[in-house]
């Protein structure tokens, strides 16, 4: 009986692969950004033409958190100053938010917090959810914008894909302000982002004093390509450079899941007998290790976080060293902020920056929220009645 | 028509069985197995100790009992698109029925109700509504997936009841209780496959849907039949992927639908249908687990591990393609 050629080949494509698996590590490249997620590449503030002095940025609302812009927010380094007096006028105000998605209890928590806010600044909101979706978020701004908003407030599904659609609102002569995701145009009023690499090497740069700068590190990556995961990673990388001891012996993409960040762990766990600590993207990936570390019986290294309160609780209950870098949900309704002061005509930053302090082992006790949910990311900026609400 | 399943579920004797289906293609896929360890051990002998590989077999179990659905429906011509979605919509459901504080049978068996309502839908879209099963299944996907979305309003949250967990965490000869669920079910699967009345409908419907409609096969319940077993395991799969979890998550279970038809692929279950078996899907499953994990500890990244599946994935659909016109 004669052999048919196509059994060779796939014989062949077998041994290929065979060959491809003791391969050299693949370089990570951005991938074709499938994900929905932010991203912040940092956006010098262009050319805003018209200087102005930008004032107290008081909102005039006799509230303690909606009063002013939060105090854990700066203007971007050499931020241009956005006259916005041609936008003036009296409330109440319409303001569309184009969201890119509802995934997880952090993005729950951005909108929640600007809807309890819109009243208080006698705003309502137009909120449209692109479902990580950029085609829909286009035309979800085309749709916002025929309903005669007075400001946009938009978070890009993807990097710099949302150009367009946040020229054409711009040019309606309407107050845009964009956060999370860099905007891909100069076409707007405002931009609230977060430098992803201190997220990174604030976690690393505890996490090595942790580890005493010296011994074995895994590192649990997000999604591959994502920017905001590269941004982390790089960050990581930067501090790892100044602790020639602290060698890293294994890494993959958890894609921010709790379960993948587990079972990369269990295997990085198998490669190596000794791991002295666990740098990680996010804190879902973080459960996940703990869960592996404790199943195969081995004493937990300190690791990094992030400030979810289920994280939270298992730091303080488990007694582990650990730092959580926090990616601040207050972004939406602080670009909720912004559009209402450009809509009384106040001088604004072009560039806004978030820096929020990480949560220590010193301040955990403090920060941890044992009454309040799980899916709570605890930041300071909204009362625990207020998070009782959105996640009761 | 209950009856009439349940009548084909009877024991045949021997002389009935037609023999060499246990064995055949599925051994090419459990041999790529054993090769794929004995590699693993030159390279670095850590990565496939006996405790490990129980991990490993523990990380499968999810996806192994996805494939095993998905080798039924794939073997009646059919296909489930629905599954990965039903993953995720039973983690879910797991966490937050009840508040989390639910009887863990009542949990349980609300899941496994759910798959089958899902699969008796399916299953009745595709038979009687003779919609393609592309359509009826993706379609299923979004809609399962707008219902977790709905249920947790976009926050997954919950703490799937401890019993799921021990799903998991439980052990008995070495070997995880979500393993000895997946290899329960398969084994299971196989003997309803080879030795009865149903099974032998499965395949004949698969070879030749006119010829066994002709000679008297209920086909429209043979393929009803295999829809409400997907169901069934994608639900059970989602179950253990709690377990492993241990809270709901939305994002669970979103590569499991395309590994769980690599894994038949693998196997050497062909979508011309009527030909391969659940034997063969098991080991695809555990291979891909395997590679993925070794990969991992290896320190070869993802990139890697979805080049080699791919290549893997597109060497055994070439392996086992019939050749035309015979």
């Amino acid at each position: 009986m004669r052999i048919p050629w196509h059994r060779l080949a796939a014989a062949l494509a077998l041994g290929a692969l065979a060959l491809a698996a003791c391969g050299p590590a693949a370089t990570p490249s951005p991938s074709s950004g499938a994900s929905a997620a932010p991203s912040t590449p940092p956006t010098a503030s262009a050319g805003a033409p018209t200087a102005c002095a930008v004032g107290t940025s008081e909102l005039g609302i006799p509230n303690t958190n909606a009063g002013a812009l939060f105090k854990q927010m700066t203007p971007g380094e050499g931020a241009a100053t956005v006259d916005t007096s041609a936008h003036k006028k009296d409330g109440p105000y319409t303001i569309g938010f184009s969201d890119w998605g509802l995934v997880n209890s952090h993005r729950v928590q951005t909108r929640e917090a600007m809807l309890m806010l819109a009243p208080l600044l006698n705003v309502t909101l137009r909120i449209t959810d692109a479902g990580g979706d950029t085609n829909k978020q286009i035309a979800d701004v085309d749709d916002l914008l025929t309903q005669n908003i007075d400001a946009l407030v938009i978070a890009p599904a993807v990097a710099d894909a949302l150009g367009p659609a946040i020229d054409r609102a711009y040019a309606k002569g309407i107050p845009v302000v964009v956060f999370q995701s860099s905007p891909g145009t100069d076409n707007y009023t405002s931009y609230i982002h977060t430098r992803d690499e201190d997220f990174g090497s604030v976690g690393m740069q505890k996490l090595a004093e942790d580890m005493g700068g010296r011994g074995n590190l895994i590192a649990l990556r997000g999604v591959a390509g994502n920017p905001v995961e590269t941004g982390r990673y790089n960050g990581m990388r930067s501090v790892l450079d100044k602790y020639p001891d602290i060698k890293l012996v294994g890494e993959d993409y958890g894609d921010w899941n709790e379960d993948k960040g587990k079972a990369i762990t269990q295997n990085l766990l198998a490669a190596n007998p000794q791991i002295d600590g666990v740098w990680s993207s996010g804190a879902a990936m973080t459960k996940g290790a703990i869960s592996a570390f404790q199943e195969a019986g081995r004493p937990l290294p300190p690791m990094s976080g992030e400030h979810l309160n289920g994280f939270l609780k298992l730091w303080q209950q488990l007694g582990i060293k650990s730092v959580a870098p926090v990616y601040p949900s207050w972004m939406g309704p602080e670009a909720l902020k912004v559009a209402v002061l450009a809509l009384q005509g106040q001088c604004v930053y072009k560039e806004y920056i978030p820096n929020p302090p990480p949560i220590t082992n010193a301040e955990l006790a403090s920060a941890v929220k044992p009454d309040l949910s799980d899916d709570y990311w605890v930041e300071g900026y909204l009362t625990d009645e207020q998070a009782k609400q959105i996640f009761p | 028509m209950v009856a009439r399943m349940i009548g084909g579920l009877v024991w045949l004797p021997d002389r009935l069985v037609r023999p060499g289906r246990l064995g055949g293609r599925g051994v090419l896929a459990w041999a790529a197995l054993g090769a794929g360890i004995g590699f693993a051990y030159i390279l670095d002998p850590k990565l496939v100790t006996l405790e490990h590989l129980a991990v490993i077999a523990r990380q499968a179990a999810p996806l192994g009992l996805l494939a095993v659905g998905q080798t039924v429906v794939i073997l009646v011509r059919g296909f489930d698109l629905s599954m990965g979605a039903m993953v995720a919509f039973v983690t879910v459901l797991a966490a937050n029925l009840f508040g989390g504080r639910g009887e863990v049978v009542v949990v349980v068996a609300a899941c496994l109700a759910s798959g089958l309502a899902v699969g008796a839908i399916n299953g009745l879209g595709v038979v009687y509504g003779r919609v393609s099963p592309l359509i009826m299944t993706l379609g299923m996907a979004f809609v399962l997936s707008g219902a977790a979305l709905i249920f947790t309003g976009g926050a997954p949250t919950g703490r799937v009841p401890d019993a799921v967990r021990v799903l998991s965490a439980g052990h008995f000869l070495g070997l995880s209780l979500s393993v000895w669920t997946w290899l329960l079910v398969a084994i299971g699967t196989v003997l309803v496959l080879n030795r009865t009345r149903f099974g032998r409908y499965v395949y004949s419907v698969g070879a030749n849907p006119v010829a066994s409609y002709l000679s008297g096969v209920p086909r429209r319940q043979v393929e009803l039949g295999a829809y409400l077993f997907a169901g069934l395991c994608a639900a059970g799969g989602g179950l253990l992927l709690a377990g492993f979890v241990g809270s709901g998550s939305l994002g669970a279970g979103q590569d499991l639908l395309l590994q769980s038809i690599a894994a038949v692929v693998i196997g050497g279950t062909t979508f011309e249908g009527g030909k391969g078996g659940v034997s063969g899907s098991v080991a695809g499953a555990l291979f891909l687990t395997l590679v993925s994990a070794i990969l991992t500890g290896l320190g070869v990244a993802k990139f890697g591990n979805l080049v080699i599946q791919g290549v893997v994935l597109v060497g055994a659909a070439a392996l086992f393609r019939e050749r035309l016109g015979r």
